[in-house]
């Protein structure tokens, strides 16, 4: 089996344990109930297990095109995008763990499917020859960035979530997607530790990649990979993570400004995607 | 044996009547005692809540008016009442509508405050004294488990027993949106009324274990502080304590409001954020209603609240139709057993007849065959058993229909198909074996327990050779 048809089954997997996940929410929560004790323990547990197979095939799918290409995932867009839906996808299995919330799997499964679907709009993006790709540090250094954005997407989701039941309790407004969310402070937590978590990856990161560059590979001059807009963009990415850490830590912020602050971070993140590079090219 | 109710609930009684007729949990013991000792009552059981007083009864007799009779009598008896002070009141059940009323009371369905879930509790202590004063037989036992898993499942697989049933409720609903883990919140509780006692006892029954009682008279702050092992806090330091508190119970009686929104604001900049749940349940309001605008505060005052039970209460009206259907297939199920009490020893005594008559004509046979082999009589063994379960199988078929249907609907006839049984193969009359089918209680259907279908299909097409 091909490594896009490994990963369309692991899309589909995904999909099915998002409906799973959403399933649960809606057959356990009559309209006007409180939290209820909790969904039918099988369709989380369903879920749960789809979500895991799909990430074993998913890393079999990845597997698969770096033995038949020859070449780490991050030679292509196809793969990096594959690699990054995989890293959420972990990501949530890891916070699913401790907290079982449905809503935060049908969020953060939606986060992967799209990513990965994404993935798909670029299977046939071409393959980048250039040496540099086959540095371990430049792998390490794309692992730790796209590991740590993994985790702050959802802590990015667990703050929609937030503002979601935060205007649901000022309305008054009850009903059923009120009872479906998680308590506004364990919204507040899990985004906390989804970025206490990515802050020291991304800094590892970017660490990764200033050292990578001083090194001027390519050709091109230290000031250039600087001041590229993607590194650029990606320091004021990790500069959000760290206002909001600094917040929450020492200023003791909580509340609906930390969450402002993450989509914030999130706005910025993908802007590390769609503003011009002349230094992270390689094809 | 026939089962029997006479009850008083609040559907009909006035609380003078129900007051008349309860029976406070001491006395239940020397009361199913004295219910035990009615000529005519085998097994009885007593339900006596603050809404009901029903006593259940196993009786010989199933005339409703003689069973409803004897009960009524008790009661008068023992109460020291006279039956026409309280009997326009009451209502008389028998046989299936005894099992369908009670399991419908276990579920909630029949109590004040549709689905609450009390009841249940209620129905279990009942049924324990009960066991303890020895009044309860195979029946009534049955039943009352019968009652207890129909409330569970009732529980469990509908919305009936959630949502909201009071102001109290609701305000712990909402804390459990805002704070992930009560045991850790803070609880301000201002005016030390009746109203805001109920509530924070609430919110203290769901977790919460820090409470702050501030009031006008201090005396009485440190009274109610007391109540819940709180601390009582100087009215005049409710901003200090606002910083500090997660939830806000206010109940005053002033007339005017005793937070501002200065006041709260001012509060919020040291909280950096945290969440702050305000309930206002006094009226007129004692918090400004404005302060509902300020970021992480989330108030709510009485109407509020009440959006909130009645939002509950409309959920819940929407599943009364499932635990309905609930309270029906185990019903069904139970009077299924039931039922079947009384068929099991006629199926039992009619193949126990025809085997007989069998074993006698076979004695004869060997006597005038003597000449035909050992094969040859297997044979005619075979040969006769098959004719037997042919005959007698059609019959129990017949007696098992009439079981399901007696249980699925209709009213026992009064000459049913196992007393025509009896007749006609000439059996005992009296049913005593009866009492010795246990109930099933893993699900299997009667018909099976008491081995209504008895005989494997095979033995029909057995091929005799003589």
């Amino acid at each position: 089996m091909s490594s896009v048809a490994l990963a369309a089954v692991a899309l589909i997997l995904y999909l099915i344990a998002a409906v799973c996940y959403g399933a649960a929410l809606f057959l356990r929560t009559p309209a006007a109930l409180p939290l209820s004790p909790g969904p039918p323990a099988y369709l989380p547990r369903i879920g749960r297990s789809l979500l895991w197979i799909g990430i074993v095939v998913q890393l079999a799918s990845i597997g698969s095109w770096c033995v038949t290409e020859r070449v780490t995932p991050f030679a292509s867009e196809y793969g990096t995008r594959v690699v990054a839906a995989w890293a959420i996808a972990m990501a949530f299995a890891f916070m699913d763990r401790r907290d079982r919330w449905p809503a935060l799997g049908v969020t953060a499964l939606t986060m992967t499917s799209i990513t990965l679907f994404t993935a798909f709009l670029h299977a046939n993006s071409p393959i980048a020859g250039a040496e540099i790709l086959a540095n371990r540090m430049v792998s390490a250094h794309v692992i730790a960035i796209l590991a740590s954005f993994a985790l702050c997407f959802l802590a990015s989701g667990c703050a929609v979530l937030y503002l979601i039941q935060h205007h649901q309790l000022k309305s008054h407004a009850g009903g059923r997607l009120f009872r479906m969310l998680p308590p506004l402070a364990t919204l507040d937590s899990l985004a906390y530790h989804a970025v206490a978590y990515a802050l020291p990856l991304l800094t590892l990161g970017l660490v990764l990649g200033i050292a990578q560059a001083l090194e001027e590979p390519a050709g091109k001059p230290v000031a250039a990979w600087l001041t590229d807009p993607h590194t650029l963009t990606a320091f004021g990415a990790w500069f959000c993570y760290l206002a909001y850490l600094t917040a929450r830590l020492l200023i003791g912020w909580r509340g609906v400004r930390l969450q402002y602050l993450l989509l914030v971070a999130l706005l910025v993140t993908l802007a590390l995607y769609t503003v011009p590079t002349s230094t992270h090219r390689f094809i | 044996m026939y089962l029997a109710l006479f009850g008083v609930s609040h559907h009909q009684a006035p609380i003078e009547v129900r007051e008349r007729l309860s029976f406070p949990e001491r006395y239940l013991p020397e009361a199913l005692r004295a219910l035990a000792d009615v000529s005519d009552v085998r097994e009885g059981v007593i339900l006596s809540t603050c809404n009901r007083t029903e006593v259940y009864a196993v009786v010989e007799t199933q005339v409703r008016e003689a069973a409803c009779g004897l009960l009524q009598e008790y009661l008068a008896r023992f109460h020291q009442i006279a039956v026409a002070q309280f009997a326009p009141y009451g209502y008389c059940k028998l046989e299936q509508e005894v099992v369908y009323h009670l399991l419908r009371v276990a579920a909630g369905l029949d109590s004040l405050v549709l689905g609450e879930t009390q009841i249940l509790g209620q129905v279990r202590r009942a049924f324990r004294i009960t066991q303890e004063s020895g009044t309860v037989g195979s029946v009534l036992t049955t039943l009352l488990q019968w009652a207890l898993l129909t409330g569970k499942r009732v529980q469990t697989e509908t919305g009936l027993g959630r949502g909201a049933f009071s102001i109290g409720h609701a305000a712990v609903d909402l804390a459990r949106s805002i704070f992930d883990d009560l045991s850790q919140a803070t609880v301000l509780v201002i005016g030390a009324g009746k109203m805001s006692e109920l509530t924070a006892r609430h919110l203290m029954d769901n977790g919460v274990r820090i409470v702050l009682v501030a009031n006008r008279t201090y005396e009485k702050a440190m009274e109610l502080a007391r109540r819940f092992q709180g601390r009582a806090v100087r009215y005049d330091t409710l901003a200090e304590e606002l910083v500090t508190a997660d939830i806000v119970l206010s109940s005053t009686a002033a007339p005017h409001p005793v937070l501002r929104r200065e006041t709260v604001q001012a509060a919020l900049r040291k909280r950096k954020g945290r969440p702050l749940f305000l309930i206002d349940i006094a009226v007129p309001r004692d918090i400004e209603p404005s302060v509902g605008e300020l970021d992480n505060v989330f108030l709510y005052n009485i109407d509020d609240l009440q959006a909130v039970v009645l939002e509950a209460a409309r959920g819940r009206m929407a599943e009364i139709a499932r635990a309905e259907a609930i309270v029906a297939e185990e019903a069904a199920r139970f009077l299924a057993w039931y039922r079947s009490r009384a068929v099991a020893p006629v199926i039992a005594q009619m193949r126990a007849r025809l085997e007989q008559i069998r074993q006698g004509d076979l004695q004869i046979l060997r006597t005038r065959l003597s000449h035909l082999s050992e094969a040859d009589w297997a044979a005619v063994e075979a040969a006769t058993r098959a004719m037997m379960n042919r005959i007698s199988r059609t019959a129990i078929r017949r007696l098992k229909q009439e079981t399901e249907a007696c249980a699925a609907s209709a009213p026992v006839p009064q000459y049913d198909l196992s007393t025509a049984a009896r007749e006609l193969f000439g059996l005992q009359t009296e049913a005593t074996a009866a009492d010795t089918v246990s109930a099933p209680t893993d699900g299997t259907p009667a018909a099976d327990v008491v081995g209504l279908d008895p005989f494997p299909e095979e033995n029909s097409a057995i091929e005799v050779k003589l």
